[in-house]
């Protein structure tokens, strides 16, 4: 399965996130390609031209927030799209708001390492399945 | 002609007992005299004899004595008795006669006037008795004839319209007694129509132009000769009516103290302050004035302002002119009711204080009363009457009602103030509560993004531990958590300092210069350009904690993200507005798109530049915080590659 996805892209403000986020993710899907933008619009900007499998989207972001992405992706015609929000907070407010956001498959709690990846990807095949 | 028959025939029918009789007793009685005593016949009378007709058995031998003497008499008034004892009121007269042989003999008649008697003598007893009724009745009662006036009236009469003589009334025109003429004249249309009216108040005229109240009867009876005359009572119910009124005022006055201290109970805050006007107009009409008002003190700045108000239709509103005036411009208004008495002008032009007369007669008052509302001995401010249309003066019955309507106002205006301030204070309480849930989300997400970059440093590290890439993130990490940290002791002091802030007086130029001190180093490796614009006058009060904080921020923000190599000039500029000191620190950088931003500028967790991630959405959240505990208010403009200015305004 590890082999459909091809390009992953990692939406967040923090640099080190990215690197670390990157690291990670080459662990996991080792044959696809890894993307990232520093906020928001840059992400927007970026799907305007290049469709992705994963997107990795932080939350709590200058400029554009994770939230604004969403809703803006909700307006566009797109290809599917696993959508994945990471976020440190634990304002239960976000927690809801993305369990009932149906272009999100999950809410992942930072550090994004392999064990938050993978429980997340498996829960989402789980409730799929049913 | 037949003389002896006709004199027989007058006998027998006149009333009169007729008798003939000589010293030894009567001789002749005719019909009508046996009648009289009640005797069965003229023969029984003769057969009784004469003496036991007198009621004094001497009564007879006198007036014999005199018809001796004098020939005659006439109209002697004795008393006789009947057969069966009753006696006889009576009039006798009689002649004397001597006859050819010498015999004396006398002729007389008898009048019974028992029942005359006993009628005149009871004309005579009601005549006194109306007399009396006359002296000492409080009515007056007249007679008056349809088309020709008033032709009797009794003293009472003549005092109540206040004459000295019946005769002056007879003399005057009937309408002249009544205040409208045409009372008389519906009065005698319904006397007329219905033969009788009862107790009709009307208002009538005395003499020298004054008026009463009268309740009139009076009925219609046509005499023999076909008069019409009008028979009536006047009582004056002045005083009657005056307590009358006087009882209504006090009812109706108890009316408005109910309404106004039972309408409060368990009325909600929001629908108080309109309530209160509602009472104002309540009490106004009720001592019929044209304004009523609330004004409040404030006895430590010496300000006082009008805080609620009612007015007439076609009456100014003075509400306007009426705020935020200084006690000590009108003492004359004032100083009387911070000792708890009120003040009452009577003609406001009369005031010697300029300042206060300009001021009422601009309000186009005429007379006014100011009560006190005193809380516990303190005065906070007075409820007032204005007069516009009258002059006005005040019994002291309305000055003890508008001192207990201004005493149940204290009550409604304390309970007002102090909901106010529970909500007030509720509202403070719900905010901070938000901003500090707010603040833990925030500060948790910083610790929690930092905290998972040092994980997943350490992870990386294990495998690659001399990788100086990684150990500069290290270090920048760690020194994001401490940021993180500071910021939350920053926060955590100003939500501890936010309610007990004592305002002190600083000065701003030496503050703005501090703040720069601070920034020196930071300022010269940038090769920032500071042009500072302050007079050293200017003053503001509140904590220099927060102004040291407030500029802080703005101006590293404004180095941070309002300069680039091409644009190195901050400016900091100061000056005094009407009220207010407005300050600006203004840069000339890339500057912030406000149009999707502007919202967002403020609130915690908002940053909005991607590449210096230092920011933790904490410096313009606080910002605004500070500002606004010490009653300023903050705003920016921005135009994109201009620069950014923010602007603060505190009170001056």
């Amino acid at each position: 399965m590890a082999s459909r996805i091809k390009k992953i892209l990692l939406v967040d403000d923090d640099d080190i996130f990215l690197v670390l986020g990157t690291i990670t993710i080459e662990k996991l899907f080792p044959e696809a390609e890894i993307f990232t933008v520093p906020h928001g619009e840059e992400a927007l900007e970026f799907l305007e031209e290049t469709d992705v499998d994963i997107m990795f989207l932080d939350l709590n972001m200058p400029i554009l927030d994770g939230w604004e992405v969403l809703e803006e992706l909700a307006k566009r015609e797109r290809k599917r799209m696993a959508i994945f929000v990471v976020t440190s907070s634990i304002d239960p407010s976000d927690r809801e708001k993305a369990n009932n956001n149906p272009l999100v498959y999950d809410l992942i709690e930072k550090p994004l390492d392999e064990t938050n990846i993978k429980s997340a990807i498996k829960k989402k095949r789980a409730s799929r399945s049913k | 002609m037949d003389i002896s028959q006709l004199l027989e025939s007058i006998n027998q029918n006149i009333n009169e007992g007729i008798y003939r009789s000589d010293e030894k007793g009567l001789i002749y009685v005719n019909k009508a005299f046996a009648k009289m005593f009640g005797y069965s016949s003229e023969e029984e009378v003769l057969a009784t004899g004469s003496l036991k007709l007198y009621k004094d058995p001497d009564a007879r031998a006198e007036l014999v004595q005199k018809l001796k003497e004098s020939g005659s008499f006439e109209n002697e008034e004795v008393i006789l008795l009947k057969k069966n004892g009753e006696e006889i009121y009576a009039l006798i007269s009689s002649v004397i006669y001597n006859d050819k042989e010498g015999n004396i003999f006398w002729d007389g008649a008898i009048r019974d006037v028992t029942e005359l008697r006993a009628t005149s003598l009871l004309a005579k007893a009601s005549d006194r008795l109306l007399q009396n009724i006359n002296k000492n009745i409080n009515e007056g009662l007249y007679r008056s004839v349809l088309g020709k006036g008033v032709v009797y009236v009794n003293d009472e009469f003549v005092r109540m319209f206040g004459y000295n003589e019946p005769n002056e009334i007879y003399n005057k025109n009937v309408e002249d007694l009544y205040l409208n003429a045409d009372d008389r004249k519906n009065l005698v249309e319904q006397l007329l129509e219905e033969g009788a009216f009862q107790n009709k108040e009307v208002e009538l005229l005395r003499r020298d132009g004054t008026t009463f109240w009268g309740y009139m009867s009076s009925i219609r009876t046509v005499g023999e000769d076909g008069t019409v005359y009008f028979d009536g009572a006047i009582r004056d119910i002045t005083q009657q009516k005056e307590s009358d009124e006087a009882l209504k005022y006090h009812a109706e006055m108890q009316k408005v103290l109910i309404n106004l201290s039972s309408k409060y109970i368990n009325m909600p805050v929001e629908l108080m302050d309109e309530s209160i006007v509602g009472s104002l107009e309540e009490l106004g009409k009720f001592v019929n004035v044209d304004r009523a008002y609330i004004f409040e003190y404030d006895l430590n700045t010496r300000i006082y302002s009008n805080t609620y108000e009612w007015y007439r239709k076609g009456i100014g509103s003075a509400l306007d002119d009426s705020q935020n005036l200084r006690m000590d411009d009108y003492p004359i208004l004032v100083d009387d009711h911070l000792k708890g008495k009120p003040i009452f002008i009577s003609d406001v032009s009369l005031l010697e204080e300029e300042k206060a007369r300009k001021m009422l007669i601009g309000q186009e008052i005429k007379s006014l009363i100011t009560v006190p509302l005193m809380e516990h001995n303190q005065c906070m401010g007075f409820v007032g009457f204005d007069s516009v249309k009258n002059f006005r003066t005040y019994s002291e019955d309305e000055i003890i009602l508008l001192k207990v309507a201004a005493e149940i106002l204290v009550n409604i205006l304390t309970r007002s103030r102090d909901q106010k301030q529970l909500e007030k204070l509720l509202v403070t309480t719900n905010l901070q509560n938000k901003r500090l849930k707010d603040f833990s989300y925030i500060t948790s997400h910083n610790f929690r993004s930092s905290v998972a970059n040092l994980m997943g440093l350490a992870n990386v590290l294990e495998s690659d531990p001399t990788n100086s890439e990684y150990l500069g993130m290290l270090k920048t990490t760690t020194n994001k958590l401490h940021d993180a940290i500071e910021n939350i002791n920053e926060l955590l002091n100003f939500e501890n300092e936010i309610s007990r802030l004592e305002p002190e007086e600083i000065n701003l130029l030496d503050t703005v210069n501090g703040v720069l001190e601070l920034n020196n180093q930071i300022i010269k490796e940038n090769e920032i350009e500071i042009v500072l614009c302050i007079e050293d006058n200017i003053v503001l009060n509140g904590s220099s904690a927060y102004f040291v904080s407030i500029f802080n921020n703005l101006i590293t923000n404004a180095i941070k993200y309002g300069t680039n190599k091409k644009s190195k000039k901050i400016e900091i500029s100061a000056k005094k507005m009407n009220k207010e000191i407005l300050v600006m620190v203004k840069d000339h950088g890339l500057g912030i798109d406000l149009g999707r931003f502007k919202e967002k500028m403020f609130k915690l967790g908002s940053r909005f530049h991607s590449k210096e991630s230092e920011g933790q959405g904490m410096g313009l959240f606080m910002t605004k915080q500070q500002t606004e505990a010490m009653g300023g208010r903050i705003d920016l403009e921005s135009e994109i590659n201009k620069g950014t200015t923010f602007k603060l305004y505190f009170n001056g």
